[in-house]
Formats: C-alpha cells, structure tokens, sequence
C-alpha cells in the first residue's frame, strides 16, 4: 500500500527531476526537434570546454516538439534545461512563459549574430532566445529530366528568376518528356512554403492589428496564390497525399524535374551519385515582389531549470562562439547565424559539389533582399495551426473561397481568446 | 487446532437471519485487501484526474463557464461532434458484426484454426502509430491499394487525400487493428454455450441460421454487450490514425473529438477549453453506454 501510494503521488506530481548534482557534476536535458546525434559534435566540445558540465541531447520529431513542450512546461517540469524553439514561435511560447529572457546577452547577439537572426528571437523588446540558423528556399532541378524535355537550365542570376508561370509550363513540358511529377514543395501544407507566394502575389502576413491579433486571410493575394497552389495539385504537376519526409528521396530518385526545397535536403540529393542537379532562386510571380521564406530554428532555456546558469552558458556556446556555432552548423546543411561561422560556410557551400558553385551568393541575395518573415504575434502558434490546415485543405481540391472564409472565422473564434 | 468456542445462541441466530457466514471480520477484510490497490489505482488514475479537468474547465480567466462557451462557438468543435458521432455510428456496428462472424467462422473445425485466429490478433499487438503509418503507406496515391485496383481494371481513388473517404479510411485502418481483439472475447462466449442446447436445437431440426439468431445469440448477449460497451468507448476515443495521417483533415473530415481535445490542449495550449471539452465528451460516452445498457439488457 504505501509503495502504491509513493507511486501514485509520484505520479500526480510529476517526474523526478534529474539533474546531476551530487559530486559536483551538472547533466543538463536539451530537447530538440533534430534527430539523435545531431548536435554530438557541438556538444562534445562544449563538455571539453567545460568540465562539469554534460549535456544530453533528447529528440522529438519536428512536428510534435511543440507539443511536448507545451505538455512539459505546461507542467512547470523541471527536467529540460535548454531546447530548440521554433523562431516564429517565441512570441507564443513568451507569452505563455516557457522562454527565460537572456536580455544580458542582447550586447554579444548583436555582436556575434546577423540583424536579422537577433530580430527573429526578440519579442516586446526582449531577447527570448539565441540563434542558430537561418533558411531559404531554393528551386532544386534535375538536369537530366529537363535535358530530355528540351527545357534549357534556368539561370542563377536572382534577376532572371523564373516566375511560377513559366514554371508551370516547364514542369508540365517535363512531365511530357517523361518526368513523373513536374514539380513539387518541400513542404506542401505548411504556411512556411506558402508565404512568399502570397506575399509576392500581393497579400498581406494573414495577420493585422497593432499586436498582429487580428486574422486577414481573404485578401486578393491569398486568393491568387492558394488558386496557383491548389492548380499545381489539379493539373497532376505535383504529387498528392505523400508526407513530407517522403519528398526529399523522390527528387533524389529521378521522380521530380523541379523541387522547392531548403539546404538541409541536398545531403540527400548528394547521396544519389545519379543524380545531376541544379540550382536556382525560387520563383515569382510576374509583376510581383520576389519573396523567399526565411528564419529556422534557435535556443532557449527554460525558466523552470534548476540548471539556467549552465544552460545558458550551453546554448551561448552553440549559438555565439565561432566554433561552436560551426560544429552546430552540419556542414553545409544549416546556413549559421552566427556571422563568423556564415562565412565560413559560404566557402563550404561553393566548393561542396560542381552544381553548388556560387549558391552562397545566391542565398545571400535572398537574405538580404527577398526574405520575408512570419507575423510576429502571441496567437502564431494558433494562426498557423489553422491555416496550415487550411492549405491542405486546398491542396486536396477544396473550394479556395470557402476555405479562405471558413479559415477566417476559424481563426477569428480561435484567436478570439487573446483579446486584440 | 484450538476448538472454537461457540458464541451464544442470540449473535449465532443474527448471523442465520442475513444469511452471513461466520466469519464476517474476516471476509470483509480479505475483499478490501484484495480490491484495494484497484479501488486506489481508480481513485488517483481516474477519479482524481477527472475532477481535476472538471476544476480546470472551470477555472478560465474570463469566467466559470467561458471555457465551455469557447468550446460550444468553434466550428472546429461542432465539426468534431458531427465527424465522431458519424464515426460512432458506423464503425461499431461494422467491427462488432465482424468480430462475430470472424468468431463464428473461427469455431468452427477449420484446420489451422489456431493459426487464423493469431494471425487476425496480430494487428491488436502493435502499436496504433505503426498500423497507422502502415496504412498509410498503403493509401498513398501511388501506393500499394491504387496499383492494385490499377491492375484490377479499377479507378484510381484519392483515399485519405479525399474528404468522402478519409473516414471511413480510418474506419478501415482502426477496425484492421481492433476486430481480432475483440473477437477473442467473441470466441470466449460462444465456447461458453453448453453444447446440449445446441444438440437439442439440431435434434430438433433447427438449421444453422435459426440456430444461430435463436440460439446462439440469445446466449451470446453477456459477452456481446460487454464487447459493444468496449469497442464503443475504445472508438470515441480513436486518436493516433488521426494524428498521424489526416491532421483532422481534408476539411475537418476526419477531426474527432479526442484529436480536437488534444489540438486544444497541446498546440493552442488553452487548457480550460481542453479540458470542458474532456467533461463534455464523458458525458457523450455515458449518454450513448446508457443507451447501449437499456437497449441490450445483460440478464433476460
């Protein structure tokens, strides 16, 4: 009986916080949505710099991170030192106290960080957390497919981008010649793909107000570029109902001419040594602004540790030390935002394959010139959510206007909550 | 072996009277001890987690019964209700029939009965994520199931990627999963009728049909209703297809309420609204088990 009870008790009140201690030695938990082993190489450094100190890295996948930590700090559980937030989500996840302000650090982000990546881990004039990488999409394409279709290569040159008009008919002209599928994103479904195509059609974040509370999904841009979108699917250009994980092989497989993808999938494209492929910025569309998405993951440290002077040393060295923030990097596959370690992996990036030569410039173009960001709201994590779903709903053959109003009040009853 | 002092003749006529045995301390103490550690598991498991929802539907910033207002005004909510009582509606009468004729068919003298009756169990054993990825793979528009009817002369279908299908896809992947479970329990029942009453029905020159609804049936109702209150509690609760393969979707098709309830409490972190909408489907399942008690009576 009491053992049962000890076990009920321990139950209720939630697990047993580990966390070194005796004799001196601190074990820190990192949560974080990349898989096992990802960051061994930064954080056997770390522990070399640092003796005292280990770390244990714990991996959820991506899509369910959010929801682990919302069930673990939700319940104020004292066992995550330090974990990767999705950059987007700070604001969210600052408002509902998950994020330990790091404002002292704010002198040496400034320092070590590009403007851009400190802007996407600061909300309400607070530095919530520190960066690791940014991201940009890039249209990957099979030489091969295209050669046999007779489609000539498409150029470098950010000024020459193919607008999503040609594309189309490219990919459809691909498809003639023998490609099984003419084109495809990434990550269909997800607002991340699907911004820049409103924003360069015309619209608007899908979120107004003063504190960016207010949903706005049905202006003429979302219309256009979500019609666009959910055509690609109709036309049999990209391939339906197959998961995200699953798209990055099928171009590595010779199935897809054109591929919207981000960096970290070229160490897939590379595993093929049939395959020969290209690259070129994302395309626009006619007459609109070039938009490319951007920002990716950072670090942040829990304000229910017991560890937090040691977490935070931990994550400053990932994010703001050169050779951390370099181990950090994977190679090619991650674009550091720490500045030292960003050139570093220009130089990288160029030399990684014959059809990598002058990407650096290219991303670089994009960053500085292209990039547009997620609204910056307390209900982000809510918006995208819904509009996520949104999207796939269109993807799969719904009517874009009565999903885009469906969406809309949808969003207006879930976001309802946070006042305006 | 001491000789028991036989009390006196009034606490000995008590006993008698209720009907008691002796030893009333002692049996009383052996049940308690015996059902204890369940009672308590039901009581911190259970019955203290449940209140503890119901104070926290409560306890909404904007007032007692915001929560629940939030909860009643979002289409998404509505839409879960909708989906989960279609589903209700047919994925129980499809896995109960099933799971009693697979148990019929399985009592019968079959050789490798034994064999059958494992390998249609199996699925039972896995976790609902694996069948639910497998079965995904086997929806893919280009997967296994298309090629299939491809080869069969057969259209082309959208499955999970259609909202007419994605349903009752799931009904499919969550009825492959569970049939085998309960149609053990199924097997166990029919073992359990005498075989004279079935003798007696054949001498009497009933066929196998009449046998089976006026026999059969009638004696099967203990284990068919235990099994009709199980699987339906089991299929409100359906969670891991869902969030899996359809996200809830296309359009709210496949947006049961258990998948809402968690979308609520783990992504929009809003734990009052998550937790009115916990009470709110425990008193849908207690509406719906009541029914089920007064329409399927355990004893005649």
């Amino acid at each position: 009986m009491p053992l049962l009870i000890g076990l009920t008790t321990t139950a209720c009140f939630g697990p047993i916080p580990h966390g070194g201690g005796s004799g001196g030695g601190v074990t820190l938990q990192f949560v974080g949505a990349q898989p096992d082993g990802y960051f061994d190489k930064a954080i056997a450094a770390f522990e070399k710099a640092n003796p005292g100190i280990k770390v244990k890295y714990v991996s959820n996948p991506a899509s369910q991170l959010s929801q682990v930590l919302q069930a673990r700090l939700g319940g104020k559980d004292s066992s995550i030192d330090a974990f990767t937030a999705d950059e987007p989500k700070i604001p969210s996840m600052a408002d509902r106290g998950f994020l330990l302000p790091l404002d002292d650090l704010k002198d040496e982000a400034g320092k070590q960080v590009s403007a851009e990546a400190v802007r996407a881990t600061t909300f309400d004039n607070k530095l919530y957390a520190l960066p690791l990488w940014t991201s940009t999409a890039l249209l990957y394409y099979n030489k091969d497919l295209l050669k046999k279709a007779g489609i000539a290569d498409p150029a470098k040159a950010t000024d020459q981008r193919l607008s999503w008009e040609q594309l189309t008919a490219d990919a459809k002209k691909a498809q003639a010649g023998g490609a099984q599928y003419g084109f495809a994103f990434e990550q269909p479904g997800r607002y991340y793909q699907l911004e820049p195509l409103i924003r360069s059609a015309g619209g608007g974040t899908g979120l107004s107000g003063a504190k960016n509370l207010t949903p706005a999904i049905q202006d003429r841009g979302w219309k256009k570029a979500l019609t666009f979108y959910q055509g690609l699917f109709k036309k049999g250009i990209t391939p339906k109902g197959i998961q995200y994980t699953q798209l990055p092989s099928l171009f590595a497989n010779g199935k897809i001419a054109y591929f919207l993808a981000n960096t970290p999938s070229i160490a897939i494209f590379q595993k093929n040594p049939k395959l020969k492929f290209g690259v070129a910025p994302s395309p626009t569309f006619a007459g609109g602004k070039p938009a490319t998405p951007t920002d990716s993951w950072a670090l942040a440290v829990s304000p229910y540790s017991r560890h937090q002077a040691e977490a935070r040393k931990f994550i400053s060295f990932l994010s703001l030390n050169e050779a951390g923030a370099a181990l950090s990097g994977q190679d090619i596959a991650r674009i550091p935002a720490n500045k030292h370690a960003y050139a570093a992996w220009s130089q990288l990036i160029d030399a990684a394959g014959p059809e990598l030569a002058g990407t650096s410039k290219l991303i670089a173009d994009e960053l500085s010139r292209t990039a547009v960001k997620r609204p910056s709201s307390i209900g982000y994590t809510d918006f995208e959510s819904v509009v996520n779903k949104m999207i796939d709903n269109i993807g799969n053959g719904g009517d874009v206007n009565g999903s885009l109003t469906d969406g809309q009040s949808q969003l207006v009853n879930t976001l309802g909550r946070f006042g305006t | 072996m001491t000789t028991s002092i036989k009390p006196a003749a009034k606490p000995s006529a008590a006993p008698a009277r209720r009907g008691r045995p002796a030893k009333i301390g002692g049996t009383r103490l052996a049940v308690l001890l015996m059902l204890g550690p369940a009672l308590v598991a039901i009581l911190f498991f259970r019955l203290v987690p449940a209140f503890e929802a119901i104070r926290t539907s409560l306890s909404d910033p904007q007032g007692p019964f915001a929560a629940y207002d939030r909860v009643f005004a979002d289409p998404a909510f509505q839409a879960s209700v909708r989906q989960t009582l279609l589903f209700t509606v047919l994925v129980n009468p499809f896995q109960i029939m099933l799971a009693l004729a697979l148990a019929v068919l399985l009592t019968q003298r079959l050789p490798l009965v034994g064999l059958w009756r494992t390998l249609i169990f199996l699925p039972a054993a896995l976790p609902q994520v694996v069948s639910a990825i497998i079965w995904g793979v086997l929806f893919r528009p280009d997967g296994p199931l298309n090629a299939v009817l491809n080869a069969l002369g057969l259209p082309h279908q959208p499955f999970l990627t259609s909202k007419f299908q994605a349903l009752p896809g799931i009904i499919i992947l969550v009825s492959w999963v569970g049939v085998g479970y309960w149609m053990m329990f199924l097997i166990a029942g029919l073992k359990d009728i005498p075989g004279d009453t079935l003798e007696a029905a054949k001498i009497d020159g009933a066929g196998p049909l009449r046998t089976f609804f006026q026999v059969t049936l009638p004696q099967l109702k203990r284990p068919l209703l235990f099994v009709l209150v199980a699987d339906t509690i089991a299929n409100f609760l359906v969670f891991a297809p869902v969030e899996t393969l359809t996200a809830g979707g296309p359009d709210r098709s496949t947006n049961l309420i258990m998948y809402d309830i968690y979308e609520r409490a783990y992504v929009a972190g809003d734990l009052p609204a998550a937790s009115a909408e916990t009470f709110i489907l425990l008193c849908i399942i207690l509406a719906v088990v009541s029914i089920q008690f007064k329409l399927l009576p355990s004893e005649d």
